[in-house]
């Protein structure tokens, strides 16, 4: 587990305790040869529903990514309070992480913040590594500011 | 490819990353939902307009979509109520989250 972190986390469908231990050790050494995974620009505008993605299952592009029965989508719905105030010295993170069968991980979530006087860090990210990765450290440049603050995600995560 | 929507604006935000593979989630460790704290004051929490967070109607990426099947909590001894599975909710009480612990470089 790096310095200055702690978190809480749900695991998975028969995740057992020993395997969330070796995990994390697994994941010290990834980030140690590795280091902090950079991201790509976050886009906005575009509904799911709309996009055309190519992935090696079926794309139902009826709507409501809560409701569409991808073979292998994970969502869930985060409730995160409004920030009001200058107290936090950092940053904290609501997300959710998911694992494909060919060994790709991706996270997705929304980060929560003090940045530039008093202003809202918000953020969708994505990282992909062709190896166990559950969680990692982000970097304060994939901050955003915005005016308006989101309370409520609805994360959908495929592989496509 | 991975979405969040803004319920204050009904805007989607995505990514997209074209080098994932895979036909399926693997239940594992590393799908889970999570939060984590970065903070090390004692009143991080303070400007939050609610004192939790929460999740809630998690679908597990099985097929066909079925409901969270399983919870394990790490740093149990602090206060998660509720519970995921069956599409319950679970919520994180803000002040018990422990604050990130400062250590040398």
């Amino acid at each position: 587990m790096p310095k200055n972190v702690s978190f809480e986390v749900y695991g998975g469908p028969g995740v057992t305790a020993q395997e969330i231990i070796s995990l994390a050790a697994s994941n010290n050494t990834f980030q140690k040869q590795h280091g902090v995974i950079k991201l790509g620009p976050i886009q906005t505008g575009i509904s799911p529903d709309t996009i055309t993605i190519i992935p090696s299952f079926q794309v139902d592009e009826n709507g409501d990514p809560n409701n569409e029965p991808y073979l292998d989508m994970q969502s869930c719905n985060i409730i995160a309070p409004t920030i009001i105030g200058n107290y936090e010295d950092n940053y904290t993170y609501f997300g959710d992480n998911v694992f494909t069968n060919t060994n790709y991980f991706l996270q997705s979530g929304e980060i929560y913040a003090n940045v530039q006087a008093g202003l809202y860090g918000q953020i969708l990210e994505q990282d992909v590594e062709p190896r166990p990765f559950i969680y990692r450290i982000m970097e304060e440049t994939h901050m955003t500011t915005q005016s308006h603050i989101m309370e409520r995600v609805t994360m959908v995560t495929k592989n496509g | 490819m991975m979405w969040c929507l803004d319920i204050t604006t009904s805007a989607w935000a995505y990514h997209l990353e074209t080098y994932a593979t895979g036909t399926s989630l693997s239940y594992n460790p590393n799908t889970s939902v999570f939060f984590e704290n970065h903070n090390v004051n004692s009143n991080w929490y303070a400007g939050f307009q609610s004192s939790t967070v929460q999740a809630n109607d998690a679908y597990d990426g099985g097929y066909p979509d079925g409901p969270w099947a399983n919870n394990y909590f790490c740093l149990p001894n602090y206060s998660m109520t509720g519970s995921l599975t069956n599409f319950g909710t679970t919520i994180w009480t803000l002040s018990e989250i422990p604050t990130a612990i400062m250590q040398g470089p």
